[in-house]
């Protein structure tokens, strides 16, 4: 092939932040901050539920950050971090009005065209909600278009338990059947105990009707897929999404592969009958 | 116009398609061709402006001017009296150059680029910019680094930034043109895959703005025990090259394979070429591959199923054991580019850039995220890794395997660990299965 042939019409600048700013702070648990950001041009960013945005702080790098929002808010977008790397404790020292810089959004999301109509079941381990509400609000936003709504939430304590205010919404929607569970109660704790898998032993729904989202951490999917084909889910009726390190998030720098897939590219979120044969997926 | 003949590449390029492309036109019929003594295909401009009106293609206009333009309209050399090859019936794509001539055609490359070429380094050598031809030496086995450090430097600015602004600004790549010389068809199987890499999914603006301001001359070469390009099929004369100087002994045969090859020819002395000289040059090719003691067994065809049908095989373990995770590997692999991103701020901690760095997936933070997970922990699978990168995931999309037989993960390898080894090893394992 002549270099010619590579020289074409698309070529991107695919590296330089978006400027944005931080219109609202608040510290949700120990470890969770919640962040409201507003892009400086004012526009929207654009997204699908279930995808990732690269947060930059110059000096400090760039993480992929789930968007927590629902495209049906308008404006400025939710992202909730957990202080676990450079970045992040970083992000958890900026001050309300702070400026931060924003790539993306990048990867695919959930298919919500495919999703109307449909009865969903929503499984949410710990930090994993952080994602998963970006669905969850949109759904509840466009109620009318799905079909049954399920809402199963795990954290490992109560003090974990993230969006409280937000939980009360779901508690009180008579649409929504809303489930929550922590591992280890404390004396305050008055609901039900139990791993996440608890909830769903004792569920009702209709597995030809239904789409299950799950986001959790790694151990979470295992048992929670168990649990499901134990309910007689079809694989291609389970939706994850995976965390991986997705450093460029174009799709280039290799560090989300999973086997022959660029988690950056065609993730986070996945069908799961198209991970079965990845053996490094899960 | 005066009817002149075409070659496939210019065919191709006219079309924007292979070469390969345009000879199954050729073999199907669509495009009539007549063949020369030494069996390449020519197509006259009447012939070639029939097929392309008739497929809707866009007929080059130069094609209908009068046949004084026609010469330089084309892309052929401009005429000039001291050169020897404006007589008629001579090959224009393929011409001799003595060796004493070499320095001649670096100072002709030197009117518009940078040029680098191979240059003994200790045992090895490295392609180092030439500040006169005399130090280069063409006549070699192997680089250090492929000239893949031309394409995806070891560093690159992807941002400028001032912490204090927060204003933030993409540096320009470094593009000015540059000529590397005495590239290896192995070498430059690897920047056509990096091509595919940075053009897959989304076309990356630094990369390229570098690489089209790029000549590439390719040489033979001098196979050592590691080589094993025919086995992965990547002893390719006739890709991605502007010219290749085939070693013929006191010359080299060279194939001129784009405009741009043409252009820094010009005013060179050279010889038209003689059956002779093709029949040497074919010989300087056939020496292209594998040691007779060190084969890849299995087909390189195969390798995607024995990986995937050898994927549980302790195999992967016992060189997992082996490897020390140093990463060198990755580095000295023509087709590796992944990369990490670090933000470097000066001392006066207001200013500074983000940098990416060449990466390797046998260290084990690669696949690790903030929380602490790892998704790569084990060496096994590190190992595994990088062997199904090679042979197995994009090799269906590209058509062919991301690893180009040039050996220098093995060769470099302080453990021995050999990519070669491996696949026999997986095919013998698999086949007791």
């Amino acid at each position: 092939m002549p270099a010619e042939e590579h020289v074409c019409n698309c070529l991107e600048r695919l590296y330089k932040p978006r400027a944005a700013k931080l219109a609202k702070v608040e510290q949700l648990t120990a470890k969770e901050k919640f962040f409201e950001v507003r892009l400086d041009d004012g526009s929207d960013l654009g997204h699908q539920p279930g995808q990732f945005v690269e947060v930059s702080l110059f000096g400090y790098g760039e993480a992929p950050i789930s968007i927590s929002s629902s495209p049906t808010k308008k404006g400025s977008f939710d992202l909730c971090v957990r202080a676990a790397g450079g970045l992040t404790n970083a992000m958890h020292k900026l001050p309300q009005g702070a400026s931060i810089g924003i790539r993306g959004p990048f990867g695919k999301g959930f298919d919500t065209e495919f999703l109307k109509g449909k009865d969903i079941l929503f499984v949410g381990g710990g930090i994993g909600i952080v994602p998963l509400r970006s669905l969850i609000n949109y759904v509840l936003d466009k109620r009318k278009d799905f079909g049954k709504v399920t809402i199963l939430y795990g954290a490992k304590n109560p003090s974990e338990l993230l969006f409280i205010n937000e939980l009360e919404k779901w508690k009180n929607d008579k649409t929504v059947d809303f489930r929550l569970t922590v591992d280890r109660p404390d004396e305050s704790w008055k609901g039900h105990t139990g791993v996440i898998t608890t909830l769903i032993t004792d569920l009702q729904v209709d597995p030809a009707a239904t789409y299950a989202a799950i986001v959790g951490p790694p151990i979470m999917y295992k048992f929670v897929l168990l649990s499901l084909k134990a309910k007689q889910f079809r694989d291609d009726h389970i939706i994850v999404s995976l965390e991986r390190r997705m450093k460029c998030g174009v799709g280039k720098c290799g560090h989300c592969q999973i086997n022959s897939i660029y988690v950056c590219q065609d993730g986070p979120v996945f069908n799961y009958a198209t991970l079965k044969d990845l053996r490094e997926a899960f | 116009m005066a009817e002149r003949l075409l070659t496939t590449g210019e065919i191709a390029r006219l079309c924007r398609v292979t070469t390969e492309t345009v000879v199954s036109w050729i073999k199907s019929g669509k495009l009539k061709a007549c063949s020369t003594p030494g069996g390449r295909y020519r197509v006259s401009t009447i012939t070639c402006a029939k097929f392309l009106d008739e497929y809707g293609l866009p007929v080059p206009r130069e094609w209908f001017m009068p046949d004084a333009a026609d010469g330089q309209a084309a892309g052929a050399a401009p005429a000039s009296p001291d050169q020897q090859t404006n007589e008629e019936n001579i090959d224009m794509d393929q011409l001799v150059l003595a060796k004493a001539f070499v320095p001649n055609l670096v100072e002709n490359l030197k009117k518009s680029y940078r040029v680098f070429g191979p240059v003994p380094q200790g045992a090895s050598s490295a392609f180092k910019e030439l500040d006169g031809s005399e130090s280069m030496q063409l006549d070699y086995t192997t680089t250090i680094l492929p000239p893949k450090k031309f394409v995806l430097p070891p560093r690159e600015k992807l941002l400028d930034f001032n912490i204090a602004t927060g204003e933030s600004c993409e540096p320009k790549p470094d593009a000015r043109p540059i000529a590397v010389l005495g590239i290896h068809p192995c070498d430059m199987q690897g920047i056509l895959r990096l091509d595919f890499a940075f053009r897959r999914g989304r076309c990356e603006a630094n990369y390229f703005e570098r690489r089209k301001n790029m000549l590439f001359v390719g040489t033979s070469c001098n196979p050592d025990e590691y080589c094993f390009c025919d086995a992965v099929g990547s002893n390719k004369f006739d890709q991605g090259f502007d010219l290749f100087l085939s070693d013929i002994g006191q010359s080299y045969l060279v194939d001129v394979l784009t405009p741009r090859g043409r252009e820094v020819l010009a005013g060179l002395k050279m010889q038209p070429v003689t059956d002779i000289d093709r029949r040497e040059a074919k010989k300087a090719h056939d020496r292209c591959t594998s040691h007779p003691g060190r084969k890849m067994q299995p087909a390189v065809s195969s390798l995607p199923l024995l990986a995937k049908d050898g994927d549980e095989l302790d195999l992967w373990a016992n060189f997992g054991k082996r490897c020390l995770t140093c990463g060198t590997c990755n580095l000295v692999c023509p087709t590796c580019y992944c990369f990490d991103v670090r933000d470097n701020v000066e001392l006066d901690l207001t200013n500074g850039a983000r940098e990416r760095f060449w990466d390797s997936c046998q260290l084990e933070e690669f696949a690790e995220v903030a929380g602490g997970e790892s998704f790569r922990k084990e060496r096994a699978n590190r190992q595994k890794h990088r062997f199904n990168r090679k042979f197995r995931y994009f090799a269906a999309e590209y058509g062919a395997p991301f690893c180009v037989g040039c050996g220098r993960c093995s060769r470099q390898c302080v453990a021995k660990i050999d990519i070669v080894e491996i696949a026999n090893e997986l095919e013998k394992a698999v086949a007791k299965l």
